[in-house]
């Protein structure tokens, strides 16, 4: 067995000494009371929010598009920023679920299950802003290649805008199942100690009628090993799919081969961040630091910080290359983006994304949890900037000086932009009422990390287990 | 009953219950086949068919409160004969598989030819309608050129292969809502484990059964009637 | 590493005398080749130069995600990497030796001006693509690399009298300076020795496209350095089929990458159809070497690796994996002359003895370092915090 043998090194993954008992007790706990009036102060906030963005929305599919801020020249600003920023914020529950699971990596386990939440809403929210923008979303139906009778008239299988609308249908589907199949055995815990009729026949129904047996574990665990083989290529092939909406055109500063692997790794570094705001306020609220530890979020800021500086590096190659290049466009377009109109964006993205991240070097910092909190919103920020740079700056300036405009979001946009936030909150703090926020079942598999010290790990050194075990099976052999 | 009954029932059992047929191939000293995982439906309809084989009760069931206890003992007694009827455990135990020498998941196969399947589908759906029914001179390239079209038959694979598995593992499994929990001991799903053993096995001894539990710290032994 | 046969690994001379005369036929051919062709000669050359350096550094590189991930399965094998790193000196030397030939492969080393706009270009990108600042760089990546190389195996080899945790934590630093310079050189190396060989091409991702091939087909070179020193009666106990497992699928989904990395590119030129990009498909397009580009080097490099990978038992089997592992090998081969050679000698493909005998003699001068450089500590780091974990892996 991989984790009967364990390095001195290896430091427990959750604090307190807890029983299993316990844990089943504290993951099932904030299920079973009452919401404080924190919960209530946020739900309401969150709710307020939700309401103001679905008038705006209302409101824009009532007029028409035409409430938007869009000109002849910027054709694409707020919504399609809004949409990268959102998915990209999705993906870092895929990392931490799929990724993280075949790179063994066992601290993932505190925090999978509200990174998967935050995924699947991530993706309700991006979902909104393409539906908008068709203009008749109740024609949304339209983009799926069904038999019909406007002539042979069939999807175009070639334009990014369609391999879109594939990519971001699966990886909900299959964020959802990943989810739900995790989320089984929690819900078995959760119905065998629920205490109401209706909260048992709930539960009951969502878990299955599952009986812990090692048989469907043993089935559970490949399925689980092939779900997470499905979501890895399938996380990197949304934001590729998503980048290549830009980087198949041919316009200066969207055209660019880097485009593909720039938009994963910025996903994960903007999931990361929005994953550690939340579980920073989570693990206060719900009390859960002793499950979401220093080393949880510490470990989360080097993730940020490798993905950060790789981001750093897609800039500098990104400026380099359009000097390279000799192309006077992409030159322009670059140095357009540094001093032009927009260079006010284009520096708060550096600073929030490049600069800041720096900080994540210092493991002093990497263990305050009030630095770490600030920098995940800078890191929010920042990438939000990213998004817009990318479309805006390349967009305003056209081949034609008569063609350059200037863009300005209206209230329209920008309230619902506040309202998927609102339904992100909602959605997020439903959650965290209704369904286990810890995976139980894989914390519990994990406690004996870091327990299983041995003092002699040197050389010549006998596994004491083994040598019990030989001699058990010795004694069997008598009986 | 008739020689055809007979055979109707064996082949049913060979189909449907395979532990029911072991037991039976136990009283005529042949290997067991593997066994399926089963539903107490078919654990009574047995009982009925056998009339009580092994006696009255059916399990005998050793709980533990340790996994690495819990491991020992599985491979302990398997190595000794006994006949798992299953383990049951609140969290998915790393190394059960070989303690109980489970044999491994066929799981792997359905996904892969899941998505084998989805990735022809995908490629025939866009080859039929962007090329065939309804070719559209896009940027002036051909109708047919493969890498504008992998991305959608990549997440058409992604997304068969993907619901395939689910519905296979809880189909499997015999997962499905509203299905009725059976525990075997109340907090199997909190942190207790359990080895259930089959009484029906020919070489069952429950002396040497309860000696083995107590010798791995089993915090107790049940003797279980009718349970599956 | 109970078995007291095992701690130093030692050369046989028979062995190392065959290796010391495949570099010397290697020579041999190199220099033959120089009054036949001198492009393709030197293109040769580079390739073989490349090659070895990815392998050298992809030791380096897989040292240090070990530390930076706290990795305990890889740490029983870690004495193969940091022999294969010792090749770094000397390949430094190859890279320079290049020197020599650049005016054969590189055409900004002598632009000649003659009012094109491709001569324009070249004038352009000169400050960057000169002789002398190219010969610079080198020096500074592999500075980069060697001093980094040699503090890591200094560590590593301390920590075996002394058995000091500290050492640990120091290469762990180590690795994550190394994995920001890592990142920085490789990728400016990358556009300096295969980019700029078309030097009016340009491509963002290629850094990326050329890391992608060297993790890829350094797993695969580790994993035949493995199975070769376990055939030869080394490290049986401290790397079996549970760490061979490791490796396949890191092989496998290092397959799946390279391609990804490999598709994005092809996918974005030929979608956006910019006639400054597609040049560098357009002459790959030409008779032989549409099938090399298009056909063979993915399936060299993706498909068959990924297909015959898949099964569990298949990572498993040394026999298997060994088989892929040397065609992943051939592969990234085929994927760097593909890289080359369309522009060197347009008119090909040919192969010949040049490819075959240049590659030889660069594998046997890199078996040579790495043999003599595994002879120098005991195979196994006897007291690294997780070799318990490592020798006890299991999947």
């Amino acid at each position: 067995m991989s984790h009967s043998v364990e390095s001195e090194l290896r430091e427990p993954l959750v604090l307190g000494e807890k029983t299993l008992h316990q844990i089943t007790e504290d993951a099932c706990a904030p299920l079973e009371r009452k919401p404080n009036t924190l919960w209530w102060a946020a739900f309401f906030v969150a709710l307020t929010c939700l309401g103001v963005g679905f008038a705006a929305t209302a409101y824009q599919i009532a007029t028409g598009i035409g409430t938007w801020g869009l000109n002849k020249t910027v054709g694409w600003a707020f919504d399609i920023t809004n949409f990268v920023f959102w998915v990209g914020i999705g993906h870092a529950g895929t990392l931490i679920s799929a990724v993280l699971f075949l790179f063994r990596q066992k601290w993932r386990t505190s925090i999978n299950r509200s990174a998967e939440a935050m995924t699947i809403f991530a993706v309700i929210c991006a979902a909104i802003f393409p539906l908008i923008h068709m203009g008749r979303p109740w024609l949304a139906f339209w983009t799926a290649p069904y038999p019909n009778f406007r002539g042979p008239l069939w999807v175009n299988f070639r334009s990014p805008l369609l391999w879109d609308v594939f990519a971001i249908s699966t990886y909900f589907t299959i964020s959802a199942v990943f989810w739900y199949i995790g989320l089984v055995p929690d819900l078995a815990a959760a119905r065998d100690r629920a205490k109401s009729k209706i909260r048992k026949t709930i539960y009951s129904i969502l878990s299955l009628g599952w009986n812990g047996s090692a048989r469907v574990w043993s089935r559970y665990e490949t399925a689980y090993m092939l779900f997470a083989g499905l979501a890895t290529p399938l996380v990197v092939s949304v934001h590729t799919i998503v980048s290549m909406d830009f980087a198949t055109s041919v316009i200066p500063g969207w055209h660019t081969t880097i485009f593909p692997p720039y938009f994963v790794i910025g996903a994960i570094f903007s999931g990361f961040a929005m994953v550690m705001t939340l579980l920073i306020i989570m693990r206060k609220v719900v009390n859960f630091e002793e499950y979401i530890t220093l080393n949880h979020l510490e470990n989360m800021a080097k993730v940020i910080l490798v993905t950060g500086s790789i981001v750093g590096l897609a800039y500098g190659t990104e400026f380099f290359v359009a000097w390279y290049s000799g192309s006077p466009y992409e030159g322009f377009t670059f140095i357009n983006r540094a001093t032009g109109p927009f260079a006010w964006a284009y520096w708060i993205m550096v600073s929030c994304n490049v600069i800041t991240p720096q900080l994540m070097w210092f493991k002093k910092l990497r263990r305050n949890v009030v630095v770490l909190f600030i920098l995940s919103i800078f890191v929010n920020i920042g990438m939000w900037f990213e998004r817009f740079v990318i479309v805006v700056t390349s967009l305003h300036r056209d081949y034609l000086p008569s063609s350059w405009a200037y863009y300005t979001p209206t209230l329209i946009e920008a309230l619902t932009f506040l309202g998927t936030f609102g339904l992100f909150f909602t959605c997020f703090l439903l959650f965290c009422r209704a369904l286990p926020m810890l995976a139980q079942g894989e914390i519990k598999g994990v406690m004996k990390t870091g327990k299983r010290k041995h003092h002699d790990s040197g050389h010549g050194h006998v596994e004491p287990r083994k040598a019990a075990r030989v001699e058990q099976e010795k004694e069997v052999a008598h009986v | 009953m008739s020689r055809l009954a007979c055979r109707l029932r064996i082949l049913g059992m060979w189909l449907f219950n395979r532990r029911a047929l072991n037991e039976l191939r136990w009283k005529f000293g042949l290997q067991p086949l593997h066994t399926w995982n089963e539903s107490p439906f078919k654990g009574e309809l047995v009982d009925k068919w056998l009339g009580s084989v092994g006696g009255k009760s059916r399990l005998l069931v050793g709980v533990f409160t340790d996994e690495d206890h819990l491991l020992e003992a599985t491979e302990a007694v398997r190595k000794a004969g006994f006949d798992i009827h299953d383990v049951y455990t609140p969290y998915a135990v790393h190394g059960m598989d070989d303690a109980m020498g489970l044999r491994r998941s066929r799981l792997t196969w359905v996904c892969f030819f899941a998505g084998l399947f989805a990735g022809a589908f995908g490629a025939f759906m866009q080859y039929y309608t962007n090329a065939i029914d309804w070719p559209i001179n896009v940027g002036g390239k051909n109708p047919w050129e493969l890498q504008a079209y992998v991305p959608v038959i990549f997440e058409m694979t992604v997304l068969i292969a993907g619901l395939t598995t689910m519905v296979a593992l809880f189909a499997r499994s015999k997962l499905f809502p509203g299905k009725k929990a059976q525990l075997i001991v109340p907090g199997i799903t909190d942190d207790k484990f359990a080895i259930a053993l089959n009484h029906g096995s020919a070489n069952f001894d429950a002396e040497r059964a309860r000696a083995l539990f107590a010798r791995f710290h089993a915090e107790r032994v049940l003797d279980l009637g009718g349970l599956s | 590493m109970n078995s007291p046969n095992i701690p130093y690994f030692k050369l046989k001379p028979g062995m190392q005398r065959l290796l010391a005369a495949t570099a010397g036929v290697g020579l041999v051919c190199f220099v033959v080749g120089l009054f036949l062709d001198a492009h393709r000669a030197w293109g040769n050359w580079l390739l073989g130069a490349y090659y070895f350096t990815t392998l050298a550094l992809f030791g380096t590189f897989f040292i240090a995600i070990g530390y930076l991930t706290s990795a305990g399965w890889s740490v029983s094998m870690r004495r193969v990497p940091e022999a294969m790193m010792s090749w770094l000196p000397a390949a430094l030397v190859t890279m320079l030796v290049l020197g020599a030939g650049m005016g054969y492969l590189y055409e900004w080393v002598h632009p000649h001006d003659d009012g094109s706009h491709h001569a324009h270009l070249l004038h352009h990108k000169s400050p960057w693509l000169n002789q002398w600042f190219f010969l610079g760089r080198i020096i500074l990546y592999f500075g980069i690399w060697i001093g980094v190389s040699q503090l890591l195996t200094r560590h590593s080899r301390r920590q075996d009298t002394d058995g000091d945790v500290t050492h640990t934590r120091s290469n762990t630093r180590t690795s994550a300076i190394f994995g920001v310079l890592f990142a920085l050189t490789l990728s400016a190396a990358s556009f300096d020795w295969l980019m700029s060989l078309e030097a009016a091409w340009f491509s963002t991702i290629f850094g990326i496209y050329q890391f992608a091939g060297l993790f890829q087909s350094g797993i695969a070179a580790l994993i035949v350095l493995l199975v070769l020193l376990r055939r030869m009666g080394y490290l049986r106990d401290a790397v079996n089929e549970n760490h061979l497992h490791n490796l396949g699928q890191w092989l496998i989904a290092l397959s799946v990458f390279w391609a990804y990395i490999w598709f994005s590119q092809l996918l974005l030129i030929w979608y956006s159809n910019i006639p400054e990009e597609t040049s560098y498909y357009l002459i790959r397009s030409q008779g032989d070497w549409w099938v090399l580009t298009f056909i063979v080097n993915p399936l060299l490099n993706f498909a068959i690796p990924f297909v015959v990978l898949l099964p569990r038992p298949a990572k498993r089997s040394e026999y298997i994996l060994v088989r892929v592992a040397v065609m992943v090998l051939v592969g990234h081969w085929l994927d760097i002359w593909l890289g080359i050679m369309p522009y060197v000698s347009p008119e090909g493909p040919w192969f010949d003895f040049m490819e075959v005998g240049v590659m030889l003699g660069f594998a046997g001068a890199f078996g040579l370092v790495f043999f003599k450089a595994l002879e120098r500590a005991p195979l196994v780091p006897l007291r690294d915090p997780y070799l318990q974990e490592s020798l006890h892996h299991k999947l």
